[in-house]
């Protein structure tokens, strides 16, 4: 049985087309004619520019009608090429707003089955044109700065672990990545870090402390993070336990270091995770403890001494000093 | 039922009905932690005990190995995986089964003695030691 639970399914595609507004996507070098200009010169303009459609403004900007391959096609049956724009164009046009959500310019695109649509400002005036290759290109390139961003991400923490490693030579070293949501992989890098201690004849606390430090910080990867590497270097006097993931972060440090808080999701509270305890338990577990949580990424570095100086303070079931 | 306060794992295991099914032993038993959060049993069971719960997935076995503890009890009768144990096989974590309630495992145990301080235990008189403590339906006098 794989214990593994799907993180809310996410389509980068549909977030990216609500994400994106009208004027993110549209087209803002504008071919326009005036309402003087003859059928001629847009049927030119048209196939200048490569284009299937032509505003017609006043004033610059203000727009009075559309002139479409359609409409050239009528005016040339009717070999009427030469009569203004303003004869032949549609006047009735459907527009939409600079600011509203990409998605719903793409649905009227899809419902009204039209080819363009003329982009207004909040002052009626024309400010650009969306067609359905602005929308494609636009979801395009959102969708690789965030492959790019995740990449940088992943890159930065490799970076981090390499300066990590080279850092302390003669340092024995344990490595584990891991994936979110990954149940199954709890308490595999807990029972590395316990051997490789109780190895060194450390006494029973040191090591069961170790191992918990371990044990809570992989959890909290697994459970609240997109995934992470764990770390632990050992020298004669000490373990060092290096947590980093890849994000999203800790919102509130102080709040997530009391015991009881958590944004544990119900399916792995059942299971009996999520219980609140984690980061108080690897802080009373450690004789260094440090954390940082920035949203690109969780960093929990935790420090246990061999032979702490005395062992009554650093016995985990002492209980914290009530104040 | 003996008045015996119980020392090992197979002794314990007796006392509440409890039938192994991954390993068995005679592993110490100093003390018992009923509790079914993760973290809470990794912050505050006590070493050499019984850990009772009902929570039946893998995880119990890192748990059990990362905090020591000397065997799990899943009470309630309820069914534990091939998966988890295999994991506790491979671990050395011996699991056991009881039919009994949380409630009803932690009664026993506690009325034999188990993870009470020595100096009050069953037998021991009351003293400046161990002052006399209220009589609990069921303990053997």
């Amino acid at each position: 049985m794989r214990m593994r639970i799907d993180p809310v399914t996410y389509t980068p595609f549909h977030e990216a087309l609500y994400d994106l507004r009208v004027r993110d996507a549209m087209s803002k070098n504008l071919i326009v004619l005036g309402p003087e200009a003859t059928m001629l010169d847009a049927q030119i303009a048209m196939r200048d520019h490569r284009i299937s459609g032509i505003p017609i403004v006043i004033d610059g900007d203000k727009l009075v009608g559309l002139v479409s391959i359609q409409d050239v096609i009528e005016a040339l049956v009717a070999n009427d090429i030469h009569a203004p724009v303003g004869k032949w164009m549609t006047e009735k046009v459907y527009t939409v707003r600079e600011k509203i959500p990409l998605i719903q310019a793409v649905k009227e695109l899809q419902k009204r089955g039209f080819g363009r649509l003329p982009v207004l400002n909040a002052e009626d005036r024309l400010v650009g044109m969306l067609t359905n290759n602005d929308v494609t290109r636009a979801v395009m390139l959102r969708l690789n700065e965030e492959a790019r961003a995740a990449e940088q991400r992943e890159a930065d923490l490799m970076a981090r672990s390499m300066s990590a490693t080279q850092e302390r030579p003669g340092i024995e070293r344990i490595e584990i990545r891991v994936e979110p949501m990954d149940l199954d992989a709890a308490g595999t890098f807990a029972g590395l870090v316990k051997k490789a201690v109780k190895k060194r004849g450390v006494s029973p606390d040191v090591a069961r402390r170790a191992a918990i430090a371990a044990y809570e910080a992989e959890v909290n990867v697994i459970l609240h993070s997109m995934g992470g590497i764990l770390e632990a270097f050992l020298s004669d006097q000490d373990i060092t336990i290096l947590s980093r993931d890849r994000g999203p972060g800790i919102p509130n440090v102080d709040e997530a270091m009391k015991e009881g808080f958590s944004t544990a999701n119900e399916v792995v509270r059942a299971l009996g995770f999520g219980a609140g305890m984690g980061l108080p338990n690897m802080k009373r577990c450690s004789d260094e403890f440090s954390i940082s949580a920035p949203a690109s990424g969780t960093t929990v570095t935790m420090k246990i001494l061999f032979n702490p100086p005395s062992q009554a303070t650093h016995q985990e079931n002492a209980t914290e000093e009530k104040t | 039922m003996t008045n015996r306060k119980p020392q090992t794992l197979s002794e314990a295991a007796s006392l509440i009905d409890a039938v192994p099914l991954v390993g068995e032993g005679d592993g110490p038993v100093e003390g018992v932690y009923c509790s079914d959060l993760l973290s809470d049993v990794l912050a505050n069971a006590p070493e050499n005990s019984l850990w009772i719960t009902v929570q039946n997935h893998r995880n119990i076995v890192a748990v059990a190995e990362t905090r020591d503890v000397t065997a799990i009890v899943v009470a309630g009768g309820r069914p534990v995986s091939d998966d988890t144990k295999k994991q506790a096989e491979r671990l050395e974590i011996p699991i056991y089964s009881s039919p009994l309630t949380v409630y009803e495992i932690a009664g026993r145990l506690y009325v034999a003695g188990v993870g009470r301080e020595e100096r009050c235990g069953p037998q021991s008189p009351p003293g400046p030691q161990c002052p006399p403590r209220q009589k609990i339906a069921g303990e053997p006098q």
